[in-house]
Protein backbone atom coordinates (compact mmCIF):
# COMPACT_ATOMS: atom_id res chain seq x y z
CA UNK A 1 0.00 0.00 0.00
CA UNK A 2 1.23 3.31 -1.05
CA UNK A 3 0.77 4.96 2.09
CA UNK A 4 3.37 2.49 4.01
CA UNK A 5 6.32 3.85 2.53
CA UNK A 6 5.95 7.71 2.45
CA UNK A 7 8.31 10.07 4.58
CA UNK A 8 7.30 10.37 7.62
CA UNK A 9 7.01 13.97 7.34
CA UNK A 10 3.23 14.88 7.95
CA UNK A 11 3.59 11.89 10.67
CA UNK A 12 6.11 13.87 12.62
CA UNK A 13 3.96 17.45 11.71
CA UNK A 14 1.34 15.74 13.34
CA UNK A 15 2.95 14.14 16.35
CA UNK A 16 3.98 17.87 16.63
CA UNK A 17 0.46 19.51 16.69
CA UNK A 18 -1.20 16.50 18.85
CA UNK A 19 1.74 17.47 21.73
CA UNK A 20 1.15 21.44 21.45
CA UNK A 21 -2.68 21.23 21.67
CA UNK A 22 -2.30 18.59 24.78
CA UNK A 23 -0.60 21.06 26.29
CA UNK A 24 -2.89 24.03 25.02
CA UNK A 25 -6.20 21.65 25.80
CA UNK A 26 -4.84 19.28 28.27
CA UNK A 27 -4.61 16.29 28.70
CA UNK A 28 -7.74 14.86 29.53
CA UNK A 29 -9.43 16.49 26.35
CA UNK A 30 -7.39 13.90 24.44
CA UNK A 31 -10.29 12.97 22.31
CA UNK A 32 -10.85 16.94 21.11
CA UNK A 33 -7.48 17.11 19.89
CA UNK A 34 -7.71 14.17 18.25
CA UNK A 35 -10.97 14.98 16.73
CA UNK A 36 -10.21 18.17 15.67
CA UNK A 37 -6.72 17.03 14.25
CA UNK A 38 -8.32 14.43 12.30
CA UNK A 39 -10.99 17.63 10.73
CA UNK A 40 -7.94 19.38 10.23
CA UNK A 41 -6.30 16.35 8.11
CA UNK A 42 -9.18 16.33 6.32
CA UNK A 43 -9.29 19.81 5.19
CA UNK A 44 -5.74 19.20 4.27
CA UNK A 45 -6.25 16.45 1.60
CA UNK A 46 -8.47 19.54 0.04
CA UNK A 47 -6.52 22.43 0.57
CA UNK A 48 -3.31 20.91 -0.19
CA UNK A 49 -3.89 18.82 -3.37
CA UNK A 50 -3.32 21.88 -5.78
CA UNK A 51 -0.16 23.04 -4.35
CA UNK A 52 1.22 20.57 -2.65
CA UNK A 53 2.18 20.29 1.40
CA UNK A 54 3.16 23.51 2.86
CA UNK A 55 6.27 24.09 3.95
CA UNK A 56 4.82 25.08 7.56
CA UNK A 57 2.52 22.51 7.07
CA UNK A 58 3.24 21.97 11.55
CA UNK A 59 1.57 25.68 11.56
CA UNK A 60 -1.11 25.02 9.10
CA UNK A 61 -2.17 21.96 11.08
CA UNK A 62 -2.56 23.32 14.07
CA UNK A 63 -3.80 26.31 13.32
CA UNK A 64 -6.56 24.65 11.91
CA UNK A 65 -7.36 22.20 14.13
CA UNK A 66 -6.97 24.87 17.13
CA UNK A 67 -10.21 25.89 15.65
CA UNK A 68 -11.94 22.97 15.46
CA UNK A 69 -11.65 22.25 18.95
CA UNK A 70 -12.83 25.35 20.03
CA UNK A 71 -15.83 25.05 17.42
CA UNK A 72 -16.40 21.82 19.40
CA UNK A 73 -15.48 22.95 22.94
CA UNK A 74 -17.87 25.93 22.13
CA UNK A 75 -20.66 23.88 21.03
CA UNK A 76 -20.50 21.22 24.21
CA UNK A 77 -20.79 23.94 26.28
CA UNK A 78 -23.79 25.27 24.81
CA UNK A 79 -25.22 21.64 24.96
CA UNK A 80 -24.03 21.62 28.91
CA UNK A 81 -21.58 19.31 28.42
CA UNK A 82 -18.69 21.33 29.86
CA UNK A 83 -19.24 22.19 34.32
CA UNK A 84 -21.33 25.22 35.01
CA UNK A 85 -18.49 26.22 37.44
CA UNK A 86 -15.78 26.96 34.33
CA UNK A 87 -15.14 30.13 33.21
CA UNK A 88 -16.02 30.45 29.85
CA UNK A 89 -12.40 32.23 28.99
CA UNK A 90 -10.85 29.63 30.79
CA UNK A 91 -12.98 26.40 29.27
CA UNK A 92 -12.52 27.93 25.97
CA UNK A 93 -9.74 30.18 25.18
CA UNK A 94 -6.16 28.27 25.48
CA UNK A 95 -3.53 29.53 28.16
CA UNK A 96 -0.98 31.99 25.91
CA UNK A 97 2.54 29.51 25.68
CA UNK A 98 5.27 30.77 27.69
CA UNK A 99 8.21 31.63 25.97
CA UNK A 100 10.66 28.93 26.87
CA UNK A 101 8.07 26.27 25.74
CA UNK A 102 9.12 25.27 22.64
CA UNK A 103 7.78 22.45 20.19
CA UNK A 104 9.99 19.51 21.06
CA UNK A 105 9.37 20.40 24.87
CA UNK A 106 5.45 19.73 24.43
CA UNK A 107 6.44 16.85 22.52
CA UNK A 108 8.55 15.84 25.77
CA UNK A 109 5.85 16.38 27.89
CA UNK A 110 3.41 14.31 26.00
CA UNK A 111 6.16 11.82 26.32
CA UNK A 112 6.35 12.44 30.20
CA UNK A 113 2.89 11.80 30.16
CA UNK A 114 2.27 8.99 28.23
CA UNK A 115 4.41 7.11 30.35
CA UNK A 116 2.71 7.19 33.06
CA UNK A 117 2.56 4.26 35.75
CA UNK A 118 -1.48 4.39 35.42
CA UNK A 119 -1.05 3.44 31.60
CA UNK A 120 -0.08 -0.12 31.41
CA UNK A 121 2.68 -0.34 29.01
CA UNK A 122 0.99 -1.60 25.73
CA UNK A 123 -0.95 0.83 25.80
CA UNK A 124 1.94 3.44 26.27
CA UNK A 125 3.39 2.14 23.29
CA UNK A 126 0.02 2.19 21.03
CA UNK A 127 -0.47 5.97 23.01
CA UNK A 128 3.04 7.29 21.18
CA UNK A 129 2.83 5.41 17.73
CA UNK A 130 -0.77 6.92 17.55
CA UNK A 131 -0.41 10.86 19.05
CA UNK A 132 3.59 11.43 18.76
CA UNK A 133 4.65 9.22 15.78
CA UNK A 134 0.98 10.10 14.08
CA UNK A 135 0.57 6.54 13.31
CA UNK A 136 -3.60 4.77 12.66
CA UNK A 137 -4.54 2.27 14.56
CA UNK A 138 -4.59 0.07 11.10
CA UNK A 139 -1.30 1.09 10.74
CA UNK A 140 0.23 0.61 13.87
CA UNK A 141 -1.73 -3.02 14.10
CA UNK A 142 0.43 -3.78 10.78
CA UNK A 143 3.47 -2.50 12.86
CA UNK A 144 2.79 -4.58 15.66
CA UNK A 145 1.80 -7.40 13.88
CA UNK A 146 -1.24 -7.51 16.18
CA UNK A 147 -4.95 -7.16 15.22
CA UNK A 148 -6.55 -3.79 14.61
CA UNK A 149 -8.94 -4.33 17.40
CA UNK A 150 -6.50 -5.41 19.84
CA UNK A 151 -4.43 -1.74 18.92
CA UNK A 152 -8.34 -0.02 19.14
CA UNK A 153 -8.26 -1.51 23.03
CA UNK A 154 -5.35 -0.76 24.05
CA UNK A 155 -5.60 2.94 22.73
CA UNK A 156 -8.72 3.22 24.63
CA UNK A 157 -7.16 1.86 27.87
CA UNK A 158 -4.67 4.97 27.45
CA UNK A 159 -6.78 7.37 27.00
CA UNK A 160 -9.27 6.23 29.53
CA UNK A 161 -6.11 7.09 31.51
CA UNK A 162 -5.72 10.67 30.18
CA UNK A 163 -9.05 11.51 31.38
CA UNK A 164 -9.20 10.26 34.52
CA UNK A 165 -5.61 11.15 36.13
CA UNK A 166 -2.95 13.94 36.01
CA UNK A 167 -0.39 12.11 34.15
CA UNK A 168 2.23 14.93 34.38
CA UNK A 169 4.51 14.09 36.54
CA UNK A 170 5.26 16.47 39.55
CA UNK A 171 8.56 17.48 41.07
CA UNK A 172 10.46 14.03 42.74
CA UNK A 173 8.14 12.13 40.00
CA UNK A 174 10.32 13.37 37.17
CA UNK A 175 13.75 11.30 37.65
CA UNK A 176 11.41 7.87 37.65
CA UNK A 177 9.13 9.21 34.81
CA UNK A 178 12.14 9.82 32.56
CA UNK A 179 13.60 6.40 33.22
CA UNK A 180 9.69 4.74 32.67
CA UNK A 181 10.16 6.49 29.45
CA UNK A 182 13.37 5.16 28.29
CA UNK A 183 12.23 1.72 29.19
CA UNK A 184 8.98 2.38 26.94
CA UNK A 185 11.19 3.60 24.17
CA UNK A 186 13.23 0.55 24.27
CA UNK A 187 10.24 -1.90 24.04
CA UNK A 188 9.32 0.01 21.34
CA UNK A 189 12.56 -0.29 19.85
CA UNK A 190 12.59 -4.22 20.29
CA UNK A 191 9.30 -4.44 19.02
CA UNK A 192 10.92 -3.44 15.76
CA UNK A 193 13.74 -4.93 16.08
CA UNK A 194 13.08 -8.58 17.46
CA UNK A 195 9.81 -8.98 16.44
CA UNK A 196 9.36 -11.99 13.82
CA UNK A 197 6.55 -11.87 10.99
CA UNK A 198 5.21 -8.29 9.09
CA UNK A 199 7.06 -6.67 6.65
CA UNK A 200 10.61 -5.51 7.52
CA UNK A 201 10.41 -1.95 6.16
CA UNK A 202 7.31 -1.05 8.43
CA UNK A 203 8.94 -2.99 11.52
CA UNK A 204 12.73 -0.43 10.79
CA UNK A 205 9.69 2.75 11.28
CA UNK A 206 9.48 1.38 15.02
CA UNK A 207 13.02 1.28 15.35
CA UNK A 208 13.61 5.19 13.90
CA UNK A 209 10.70 6.09 15.92
CA UNK A 210 12.45 4.88 18.70
CA UNK A 211 15.63 6.20 17.75
CA UNK A 212 13.83 9.56 17.13
CA UNK A 213 12.20 10.08 20.73
CA UNK A 214 15.40 8.56 22.60
CA UNK A 215 17.04 11.45 20.86
CA UNK A 216 14.61 14.37 21.73
CA UNK A 217 14.70 13.05 25.92
CA UNK A 218 18.43 12.66 25.60
CA UNK A 219 18.86 16.08 24.20
CA UNK A 220 16.77 17.94 26.37
CA UNK A 221 18.82 19.59 28.76
CA UNK A 222 16.33 19.85 31.40
CA UNK A 223 15.24 15.83 30.59
CA UNK A 224 18.44 14.24 30.00
CA UNK A 225 19.97 11.67 31.97
CA UNK A 226 23.31 9.29 31.04
CA UNK A 227 21.15 6.81 30.90
CA UNK A 228 19.11 8.76 27.88
CA UNK A 229 22.09 8.88 26.13
CA UNK A 230 23.28 5.05 26.81
CA UNK A 231 20.41 4.17 25.19
CA UNK A 232 20.60 6.35 22.50
CA UNK A 233 24.05 5.05 21.79
CA UNK A 234 22.66 1.13 22.91
CA UNK A 235 19.83 1.81 19.63
CA UNK A 236 22.06 3.12 17.35
CA UNK A 237 24.44 0.22 17.79
CA UNK A 238 21.72 -1.73 17.52
CA UNK A 239 20.21 0.01 14.28
CA UNK A 240 24.04 0.01 12.55
CA UNK A 241 23.27 -3.48 12.34
CA UNK A 242 20.12 -3.71 10.43
CA UNK A 243 21.15 -4.63 6.83
CA UNK A 244 23.08 -7.39 7.80
CA UNK A 245 20.75 -8.97 10.29
CA UNK A 246 18.48 -10.72 7.48
CA UNK A 247 19.09 -12.46 4.37
CA UNK A 248 17.83 -11.69 0.78
CA UNK A 249 14.39 -13.78 2.01
CA UNK A 250 14.20 -11.89 4.86
CA UNK A 251 14.98 -14.52 7.30
CA UNK A 252 17.70 -13.64 10.17
CA UNK A 253 21.13 -14.29 9.41
CA UNK A 254 22.82 -15.02 13.08
CA UNK A 255 25.72 -12.94 14.18
CA UNK A 256 28.48 -15.15 13.39
CA UNK A 257 27.20 -14.97 9.89
CA UNK A 258 26.76 -11.22 9.42
CA UNK A 259 28.72 -9.62 6.38
CA UNK A 260 29.69 -7.35 8.76
CA UNK A 261 30.82 -5.09 5.74
CA UNK A 262 27.19 -4.24 5.84
CA UNK A 263 27.50 -2.27 8.97
CA UNK A 264 26.64 1.37 8.75
CA UNK A 265 29.73 2.91 10.44
CA UNK A 266 28.19 6.33 10.06
CA UNK A 267 25.71 5.34 12.91
CA UNK A 268 28.61 3.91 14.50
CA UNK A 269 29.70 7.03 14.81
CA UNK A 270 26.29 8.43 16.00
CA UNK A 271 27.00 5.61 19.19
CA UNK A 272 30.47 6.81 19.85
CA UNK A 273 29.15 10.60 20.29
CA UNK A 274 26.24 9.42 22.46
CA UNK A 275 28.60 7.38 24.45
CA UNK A 276 30.51 10.82 25.36
CA UNK A 277 27.53 12.29 26.92
CA UNK A 278 26.44 8.73 28.54
CA UNK A 279 29.88 8.63 30.53
CA UNK A 280 31.00 5.56 32.55
CA UNK A 281 28.60 3.93 34.87
CA UNK A 282 27.26 0.74 35.41
CA UNK A 283 23.28 1.08 34.28
CA UNK A 284 21.24 -1.37 32.59
CA UNK A 285 21.46 0.93 29.29
CA UNK A 286 24.88 1.54 29.54
CA UNK A 287 26.13 -1.94 29.99
CA UNK A 288 23.81 -3.42 27.11
CA UNK A 289 25.54 -0.66 24.70
CA UNK A 290 28.88 -1.67 26.14
CA UNK A 291 27.66 -5.35 25.38
CA UNK A 292 26.60 -4.05 21.81
CA UNK A 293 29.98 -1.82 21.13
CA UNK A 294 31.77 -5.12 21.63
CA UNK A 295 29.66 -7.63 19.23
CA UNK A 296 29.74 -4.06 16.87
CA UNK A 297 33.87 -2.92 16.45
CA UNK A 298 34.93 -6.65 16.67
CA UNK A 299 36.36 -7.05 13.36
CA UNK A 300 35.28 -11.08 13.09
CA UNK A 301 32.73 -13.47 15.21
CA UNK A 302 35.93 -15.17 16.10
CA UNK A 303 37.97 -12.19 16.85
CA UNK A 304 35.10 -10.80 19.23
CA UNK A 305 36.41 -9.52 22.67
CA UNK A 306 34.35 -12.44 24.69
CA UNK A 307 35.75 -12.54 27.95
CA UNK A 308 34.59 -8.52 28.15
CA UNK A 309 31.18 -9.60 27.35
CA UNK A 310 31.23 -12.14 29.85
CA UNK A 311 32.18 -10.05 32.10
CA UNK A 312 29.49 -7.26 31.10
CA UNK A 313 26.97 -10.21 31.38
CA UNK A 314 27.95 -10.85 34.98
CA UNK A 315 28.06 -6.88 35.98
CA UNK A 316 24.43 -6.28 34.04
CA UNK A 317 23.10 -9.53 36.08
CA UNK A 318 24.20 -7.84 39.34
CA UNK A 319 22.33 -4.81 38.69
CA UNK A 320 19.42 -6.35 37.07
CA UNK A 321 18.93 -10.02 37.94
CA UNK A 322 17.27 -11.90 34.76
CA UNK A 323 17.83 -15.77 33.85
CA UNK A 324 17.83 -14.09 30.01
CA UNK A 325 21.14 -12.25 31.19
CA UNK A 326 22.83 -15.55 32.03
CA UNK A 327 22.01 -17.50 29.34
CA UNK A 328 23.55 -14.77 27.37
CA UNK A 329 26.29 -14.61 29.09
CA UNK A 330 26.76 -18.77 29.42
CA UNK A 331 26.71 -17.83 25.34
CA UNK A 332 29.35 -15.37 25.73
CA UNK A 333 31.35 -17.99 27.77
CA UNK A 334 31.42 -20.74 25.44
CA UNK A 335 33.44 -18.45 23.14
CA UNK A 336 35.82 -17.34 26.01
CA UNK A 337 35.76 -20.67 27.55
CA UNK A 338 34.60 -23.54 25.31
CA UNK A 339 31.22 -24.84 25.12
CA UNK A 340 31.98 -27.42 27.67
CA UNK A 341 32.15 -24.74 30.74
CA UNK A 342 29.73 -22.87 29.65
CA UNK A 343 27.26 -26.11 29.41
CA UNK A 344 28.22 -27.28 33.12
CA UNK A 345 26.71 -23.15 33.72
CA UNK A 346 23.97 -23.79 32.05
CA UNK A 347 23.12 -27.31 33.89
CA UNK A 348 23.70 -25.47 37.27
CA UNK A 349 20.99 -23.04 36.41
CA UNK A 350 17.45 -23.03 37.85
CA UNK A 351 15.75 -21.53 34.83
CA UNK A 352 12.27 -20.31 35.09
CA UNK A 353 9.83 -22.47 33.47
CA UNK A 354 9.04 -19.49 30.79
CA UNK A 355 13.11 -20.12 29.80
CA UNK A 356 13.48 -23.84 29.76
CA UNK A 357 10.60 -24.81 27.76
CA UNK A 358 11.29 -21.71 25.16
CA UNK A 359 13.22 -22.77 21.87
CA UNK A 360 16.21 -20.09 22.80
CA UNK A 361 17.16 -22.02 25.95
CA UNK A 362 16.89 -25.31 24.17
CA UNK A 363 18.40 -24.17 20.85
CA UNK A 364 21.80 -23.04 23.04
CA UNK A 365 21.94 -26.36 24.59
CA UNK A 366 21.83 -27.67 20.91
CA UNK A 367 24.23 -25.61 19.91
CA UNK A 368 26.50 -26.57 22.86
CA UNK A 369 26.69 -29.63 22.18
CA UNK A 370 26.62 -29.91 18.16
CA UNK A 371 29.95 -27.56 19.11
CA UNK A 372 30.90 -30.52 21.53
CA UNK A 373 30.64 -32.88 19.27
CA UNK A 374 27.85 -34.77 20.68
CA UNK A 375 25.20 -34.88 17.58
CA UNK A 376 22.74 -37.01 19.01
CA UNK A 377 21.92 -34.79 21.62
CA UNK A 378 22.40 -32.00 19.12
CA UNK A 379 19.70 -33.05 16.80
CA UNK A 380 17.26 -34.09 19.97
CA UNK A 381 17.64 -30.48 21.26
CA UNK A 382 16.97 -29.05 17.95
CA UNK A 383 13.98 -30.71 17.18
CA UNK A 384 12.61 -29.86 20.68
CA UNK A 385 13.57 -25.76 19.75
CA UNK A 386 11.85 -26.12 16.39
CA UNK A 387 8.75 -27.43 17.27
CA UNK A 388 8.64 -24.40 19.78
CA UNK A 389 10.49 -21.92 17.85
CA UNK A 390 8.20 -18.51 16.15
CA UNK A 391 8.34 -18.93 12.05
CA UNK A 392 11.72 -16.94 11.34
CA UNK A 393 13.42 -18.60 14.34
CA UNK A 394 12.40 -21.92 13.10
CA UNK A 395 13.80 -21.30 9.65
CA UNK A 396 17.12 -21.32 11.15
CA UNK A 397 16.92 -23.55 13.41
CA UNK A 398 16.13 -25.82 10.86
CA UNK A 399 18.51 -25.15 8.63
CA UNK A 400 21.27 -25.79 11.74
CA UNK A 401 19.65 -29.40 12.22
CA UNK A 402 19.94 -30.15 8.41
CA UNK A 403 23.30 -29.65 8.61
CA UNK A 404 24.03 -32.08 11.22
CA UNK A 405 22.89 -34.37 9.08
CA UNK A 406 25.19 -36.62 6.76
CA UNK A 407 25.01 -35.26 3.23
CA UNK A 408 24.09 -37.85 0.64
CA UNK B 1 -8.14 24.18 -31.80
CA UNK B 2 -8.44 23.67 -27.96
CA UNK B 3 -11.06 24.11 -25.68
CA UNK B 4 -10.99 24.75 -21.52
CA UNK B 5 -13.06 22.28 -19.75
CA UNK B 6 -14.01 22.59 -16.15
CA UNK B 7 -14.09 19.16 -13.93
CA UNK B 8 -16.43 19.86 -11.17
CA UNK B 9 -15.71 17.60 -8.22
CA UNK B 10 -18.99 16.33 -6.29
CA UNK B 11 -18.47 14.08 -3.02
CA UNK B 12 -21.39 12.20 -1.13
CA UNK B 13 -22.01 14.61 2.06
CA UNK B 14 -21.62 12.12 4.94
CA UNK B 15 -20.55 12.02 8.33
CA UNK B 16 -19.09 8.91 8.66
CA UNK B 17 -16.27 9.90 6.84
CA UNK B 18 -13.21 7.70 8.03
CA UNK B 19 -10.39 10.16 8.81
CA UNK B 20 -7.64 9.66 7.14
CA UNK B 21 -4.05 9.38 9.10
CA UNK B 22 -0.93 11.34 7.63
CA UNK B 23 0.70 8.72 5.48
CA UNK B 24 -2.77 8.33 3.70
CA UNK B 25 -3.15 11.98 3.60
CA UNK B 26 0.74 12.28 2.44
CA UNK B 27 -0.12 8.91 -0.29
CA UNK B 28 -3.32 10.92 -1.53
CA UNK B 29 -1.46 14.00 -2.06
CA UNK B 30 1.17 12.18 -3.85
CA UNK B 31 -1.43 11.04 -6.29
CA UNK B 32 -2.85 14.18 -7.40
CA UNK B 33 0.68 15.35 -8.17
CA UNK B 34 1.10 12.55 -10.59
CA UNK B 35 -1.83 13.38 -12.05
CA UNK B 36 -0.94 17.07 -12.39
CA UNK B 37 2.75 15.56 -14.03
CA UNK B 38 1.04 13.01 -16.05
CA UNK B 39 -1.23 15.46 -17.67
CA UNK B 40 0.31 18.81 -18.81
CA UNK B 41 -3.04 20.17 -20.18
CA UNK B 42 -4.25 20.45 -16.87
CA UNK B 43 -4.52 24.52 -16.41
CA UNK B 44 -5.24 25.22 -13.02
CA UNK B 45 -5.44 22.36 -10.58
CA UNK B 46 -8.25 24.70 -9.05
CA UNK B 47 -8.70 24.37 -5.28
CA UNK B 48 -10.94 22.73 -2.95
CA UNK B 49 -14.11 24.09 -1.46
CA UNK B 50 -14.89 24.01 2.28
CA UNK B 51 -18.13 22.50 3.45
CA UNK B 52 -20.15 24.61 4.61
CA UNK B 53 -21.11 27.62 3.30
CA UNK B 54 -24.19 30.41 2.60
CA UNK B 55 -26.98 30.12 0.24
CA UNK B 56 -29.13 33.14 -1.05
CA UNK B 57 -32.53 32.84 -3.25
CA UNK B 58 -35.44 35.53 -2.96
CA UNK B 59 -33.21 37.65 -0.81
CA UNK B 60 -33.04 34.97 1.71
CA UNK B 61 -29.86 33.86 2.45
CA UNK B 62 -29.61 30.24 4.37
CA UNK B 63 -26.85 28.40 5.67
CA UNK B 64 -24.88 25.65 3.73
CA UNK B 65 -25.48 24.36 0.85
CA UNK B 66 -25.36 20.76 2.27
CA UNK B 67 -29.25 21.25 4.18
CA UNK B 68 -31.17 19.25 1.29
CA UNK B 69 -28.18 17.55 -1.29
CA UNK B 70 -27.13 14.44 -1.10
CA UNK B 71 -23.63 15.18 -2.69
CA UNK B 72 -21.45 18.51 -2.13
CA UNK B 73 -19.74 20.35 -4.65
CA UNK B 74 -16.06 19.70 -3.03
CA UNK B 75 -14.10 21.11 -5.66
CA UNK B 76 -12.83 21.83 -9.01
CA UNK B 77 -10.20 21.98 -11.70
CA UNK B 78 -9.23 23.37 -15.19
CA UNK B 79 -8.03 21.79 -18.23
CA UNK B 80 -7.85 22.23 -22.09
CA UNK B 81 -8.21 19.56 -24.31
CA UNK B 82 -8.94 19.28 -27.94
CA UNK B 83 -12.72 17.70 -27.74
CA UNK B 84 -14.66 16.00 -24.82
CA UNK B 85 -13.46 12.74 -24.94
CA UNK B 86 -9.56 13.85 -24.78
CA UNK B 87 -11.16 16.15 -21.59
CA UNK B 88 -12.82 12.60 -20.12
CA UNK B 89 -9.47 10.89 -20.38
CA UNK B 90 -8.31 13.12 -18.24
CA UNK B 91 -11.00 13.34 -15.81
CA UNK B 92 -11.30 9.12 -15.84
CA UNK B 93 -7.63 9.37 -14.42
CA UNK B 94 -8.46 12.25 -11.59
CA UNK B 95 -7.49 11.22 -8.43
CA UNK B 96 -11.50 12.24 -6.92
CA UNK B 97 -12.49 9.32 -8.29
CA UNK B 98 -10.26 6.78 -5.71
CA UNK B 99 -12.99 8.36 -2.88
CA UNK B 100 -15.94 6.09 -2.43
CA UNK B 101 -19.11 8.07 -3.76
CA UNK B 102 -17.21 10.60 -6.02
CA UNK B 103 -18.17 11.83 -9.05
CA UNK B 104 -17.09 14.57 -12.04
CA UNK B 105 -18.60 16.77 -13.88
CA UNK B 106 -17.25 17.70 -16.69
CA UNK B 107 -18.37 21.10 -18.74
CA UNK B 108 -17.03 23.19 -21.49
CA UNK B 109 -16.25 27.10 -20.94
CA UNK B 110 -18.30 29.39 -22.76
CA UNK B 111 -15.11 31.51 -23.37
CA UNK B 112 -16.77 34.62 -23.23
Amino acid sequence: MAGDAISPLLRHAYGRVVAHLLREFGAARLAQVEDGLAQAMLEATLAWRARGIPENATAWLQRAARNRIIDELRRNRFQGELPETEDESQAIEPETPSLTDDVHDDELRALLACASPSIPEPSQIVFALRTLCGFSTREIANRLVTSEENVQKRWERAREAMRTVDLEPTGDEWSERVESVLRMIYVLFTEGYFASGGPSVLRLELCQEALRLAHLVAQHPRVTTKSAWALVALLHLHHARRDARTDAEGLPVLLEAQDRSLYRRDEFALAMEAFQHAGMMDSKYHLEAAIAAEHAFAPTFEATQWPAIVMLYGRLARIEPSPLHDLHGAIARSYAEGPAVALAQLERMRPPTWLSGSHLWLATFADFHRRLGDLERARSFYEQAIALAPPFERAVLTRRLASLLPRP
Amino acid sequence: MTHKYMLIYRNPVSTERKQPSPSEVQAMLATWHQWKAANPSILDMGDALLPTGKALKNSVVTDGPTIESKELVTGYSILQAKDYDAAMGIAKSCPILSTPGASIEVRELAGY
